[in-house]
């Protein structure tokens, strides 16, 4: 009798969840998703990227203005394609993995733009401190994934990213382009 | 007439090659030890950019040599030295393009793309890949002690001829110094 009751009780809880849809949300595909930076040193590129990050999103394309997403960064998962840079980015003076694990992107609102394009304007913590962003970005439906691609600058002086003698931007530029693919998957 | 001496645009070609290789050596040789910190990355930048000037100024120089061969050593030089001086010229020039070559693999191998003077950037010779830049680091301070010794060879020679043999084999190249008569 009890047993019943609660196969009848999830049943109604499980419609009732499908029914808000976006309420579910969803949740990100880390094998199919990348985040990468690049800055320039002298006139040169260097390029990073981040190993772990996750993300709770609710992304609609037909349901823009209600739609949010929060990115989780695990700053200690950045990579350098030579590991003493990767080292030497991690060091108190530029991301002080140690003192802030963690950056988080929220979004505040999605808006469309002409062209079929959008736009997401939200908070990046970094290094403890918050600022507000906006990035364009695209979003494409590939079956029940939803594919976010977009990029934005930062400066990372903003963020009092390489700080003492590295806050000298004639060696490393103060201009940092973050560039982001996340491929959503809807939550079971 | 015999030609005594080097044109004056190889004369030219010559030190001022050889300038830039020892700054770049001395550049290379410091910055390799020094702690990270802008200075290194500017003094890292100039390394590279005189390297690839080196590069450069290498294959314009061996292009005109190919037109103006140069000038003939002494009878008075046995034959072996003769042969010597030949492979040290010969493993000078191939020095003067492999160390370069293989800085910029190994920049390239580091996942940093070198641009020359900070405006114009070269392509990448290869993908980043960290096991293959150790390798050419190794690779880059071998040819460069090499070099060394080479050089040593070469500068000790030049002397041995004006100071002690006291021929023009050093004035070819430094006209001001030749003897009269």
């Amino acid at each position: 009798m009890l047993k019943r009751w609660l196969w009848q009780s999830a049943a109604v809880l499980g419609f009732g969840l499908a029914a808000l849809g976006v309420q579910a949300g969803q949740a990100l595909a880390p094998e199919q998703s990348e985040i990468t930076f690049v800055g320039k040193q002298m006139g040169a590129s260097a390029q990073g990227r981040f190993q772990k990050f996750t993300a709770d999103a609710a992304l609609d394309p037909a349901a823009i203005d209600k739609s949010r997403i929060r990115v989780v960064i695990d700053m200690n998962s950045v990579a350098l394609p030579a590991s003493d840079f990767t080292t030497e980015v991690k060091r108190k003076r530029w991301f002080d993995t140690a003192g802030f694990p963690e950056a988080t992107f929220e979004s505040k609102q999605f808006r469309k733009l002409d062209g079929g394009a959008y736009q997401v304007d939200g908070i990046l913590t970094l290094k403890g401190v918050s600022r507000d962003i906006s990035a364009p970005l695209s979003l494409k439906t590939e079956g029940s994934d939803l594919l976010a691609e977009g990029q934005f600058e930062i400066k990372r002086l903003d963020f009092n990213v390489g700080d003492g003698q590295w806050a000298d931007t004639d060696t490393v530029a103060n201009e940092v382009q973050i560039k982001f693919k996340l491929r959503l998957k809807p939550r079971p | 007439m015999v030609t005594t001496r080097y044109t004056r645009t190889a004369i030219g070609l010559h030190w001022l090659i050889a300038v830039l290789i020892i700054v770049a050596f001395a550049l290379g040789w410091t910055m390799a030890d020094m702690e990270n910190s802008p200075r290194k990355l500017r003094w890292i930048s100039w390394h590279k950019w005189l390297g690839i000037t080196v590069l450069g100024l290498t294959a314009v120089r061996l292009l005109w040599r190919l037109g103006h061969p140069a000038p003939a050593l002494p009878a008075s030089v046995p034959l072996w030295q003769q042969k010597a001086a030949e492979g040290v010229h010969f493993l000078l020039y191939g020095l003067m393009f492999a160390i370069p070559l293989s800085g910029w693999l190994f920049s390239s191998a580091r996942g940093f793309s070198v641009v020359y003077l900070g405006i114009l950037p070269l392509p990448d010779l290869i993908g980043a890949n960290e096991e293959l830049g150790d390798w050419l680091h190794t690779v880059h301070i071998g040819l460069n002690y090499t070099l060394l010794a080479v050089f040593g060879a070469h500068v000790g020679a030049a002397l041995k001829h004006h100071f002690i043999e006291r021929d023009d084999v050093l004035a070819r190249m430094v006209p001001w110094l030749e003897r009269k008569g």
